[in-house]
C-alpha cells in the first residue's frame, strides 16, 4: 500500500512538473510571437533621456538603428568604441542606445564613451523592462535592430556587429 | 571502474579527432565574417584556443553525472520491484549501454570529413547523424524543437534495448517486462530533461 502512495507521488511530481515546465515554456513563445510582431514596424515607446526628460521613440522619415546594451557589458563597450570611429557614417539615421539600467549608469556610461557627444543623431536612453520584453523582446545583449526610413525591421543582429554589417541596411 | 576509464578514453579521442580534423581557423572566418571584423573573429579564436582544455575536462565530468543520473532513475524503477537498492548494478548497465553513443560522434566526424565538406559551425554543432533532424531544414526549425528532435535517434532507441536487456539481467525477468521499467524509470526522468532543456532553450534563446 505504501509503495503505492509513493509510486503516485512520484509519478504526480514528475507529471505536475514537466505539465509546469511546459505551460512556462508556452507563454513565453507566445510572448516572444507577440514581441517579434510587434517590433515588425517601429512602435511608439516612451524613454527616458540622461537629462530624466521622457521622449517618444518613433519614426522620422529616416533610419533607425536601435542598440540594446547593458553599460557593463564588455561586447557593448566594444560596440561603443567602434562606433565612435566612424560617427560619419550614420549621419543620416537616427540612433538610439537602449538599456533598462538606472539613469546614473546611463549618465557614467556617456562620461566613459562619450557617444552622444561624437554622434550628434545619438540619444542614450533608459526603456523599461516591459517596454524591452514586450515591444521588442530583447532579451541579449547587445541585440541590433535596424529600421528603414518607412519604420520596417530590415535587419536583428543579436551579438557584437561590426559596423559596416550595419551601415549597409542604412542605404 | 576500467570501462568507465575505457569509455572516456574513446570519448576525449573523438574530441579531439573532431576539433583536429573539423575544426578551422577558416571555419570561424566563414561563419563570423558576415558579422564580426577580422580583428573580433581572431579573438575569438585565441579566445578558443585558451579555453579548449577545459571541454577535455568537462566532458568525463559531464559524462559521470548522466550515469549517475540514468544509474539514479534505474535504481529507483527496480526498487519498487525487487524492494532493494542496487544503484551499482544500474551504474554498470548504464555504462555499458553508453558504448552506444560513440557511434554518433565518429560518424559525425566521417559525415564532415568525406561528404558534407562545405559547412560552418552552426551545422557541426546541430548535426545529429540518424536522428528525426535530418527530416527537416534545421535553419527552418525553432530552437526549442532542436534538442528533442535530435534526441528521437537510432541509437538513443538502440541505447533503451540495452538498458532493458541489462535490466532483465538484474531482475531476472523478460525483455518486455524489463523494457516497462526502463520505459517507467529512464523514460520518466528523461522526459523530465527534455522538458527542462526546452524550457532552457525557449526562456534564454534570442
Amino acid at each position: 500500500m505504501n509503495k503505492k502512495i509513493v509510486i503516485a507521488t512520484l509519478l504526480l511530481s514528475v507529471v505536475g512538473l514537466v505539465v509546469w515546465l511546459m505551460l512556462q515554456s508556452y507563454q513565453t513563445l507566445q510572448r516572444k510571437k507577440e514581441a517579434t510582431s510587434k517590433m515588425q514596424h517601429l512602435p511608439t515607446v516612451a524613454l527616458s533621456t540622461l537629462d530624466s526628460t521622457v521622449i517618444s521613440l518613433s519614426q522620422k522619415g529616416q533610419p533607425t538603428v536601435l542598440f540594446y546594451f547593458d553599460p557593463h557589458c564588455e561586447h557593448c563597450q566594444q560596440e561603443a568604441n567602434q562606433l565612435k570611429k566612424q560617427p560619419q557614417a550614420f549621419q543620416n539615421a537616427q540612433l538610439f542606445w537602449l538599456s533598462t539600467e538606472r539613469l546614473w549608469v546611463l549618465r557614467a556610461f556617456e562620461k566613459e564613451y562619450a557617444l552622444q557627444k561624437t554622434i550628434p543623431s545619438l540619444t542614450i536612453a533608459q526603456i523599461s523592462p516591459q517596454a524591452a520584453d514586450k515591444q521588442f523582446g530583447f532579451r541579449t545583449v547587445p541585440t541590433i535592430l535596424i529600421y528603414d526610413a518607412e519604420g520596417n525591421l530590415v535587419k536583428k543582429y543579436v551579438g557584437e556587429t561590426k559596423m559596416e554589417a550595419i551601415v549597409k541596411y542604412l542605404k | 571502474m576500467y570501462k568507465y576509464f575505457t569509455y572516456i578514453i574513446f570519448i576525449l579521442l573523438l574530441l579531439y579527432l573532431s576539433n583536429y580534423l573539423l575544426i578551422s581557423e577558416t571555419l570561424y572566418f566563414n561563419t563570423f565574417a558576415e558579422q564580426l571584423t577580422y580583428e573580433q573573429i581572431e579573438n575569438i579564436i585565441n579566445e578558443g584556443k585558451k579555453w579548449k582544455w577545459v571541454s577535455y575536462v568537462i566532458l568525463p565530468l559531464l559524462t559521470l553525472i548522466k550515469l549517475t543520473l540514468v544509474a539514479s532513475c534505474l535504481s529507483i524503477g527496480l526498487f519498487f520491484i525487487t524492494n532493494t537498492f542496487s544503484f551499482k548494478a544500474t551504474f554498470g548497465l548504464a555504462l555499458e549501454a553508453e558504448f552506444v553513443f560513440l557511434i554518433p560522434p565518429f560518424l559525425k566526424i566521417l559525415w564532415f570529413a568525406l561528404f558534407q565538406t562545405d559547412y560552418t559551425l552552426q551545422d557541426l554543432q546541430i548535426f545529429y547523424p540518424l536522428s528525426a533532424l535530418n527530416f527537416f531544414d534545421y535553419t527552418t526549425v525553432q530552437p526549442w524543437l532542436i534538442y528533442p528532435l535530435q534526441l528521437l535517434n537510432v541509437f538513443e532507441i538502440i541505447y533503451w534495448v540495452l538498458l532493458a536487456r541489462g535490466v532483465s539481467q538484474v531482475i531476472e525477468r523478460d525483455m518486455p517486462q524489463s523494457f516497462e521499467v526502463v520505459l517507467a524509470s529512464y523514460g520518466m526522468g528523461l522526459v523530465l530533461w527534455v522538458a527542462v532543456v526546452m524550457f532552457i532553450t525557449v526562456s534564454f534563446t534570442p
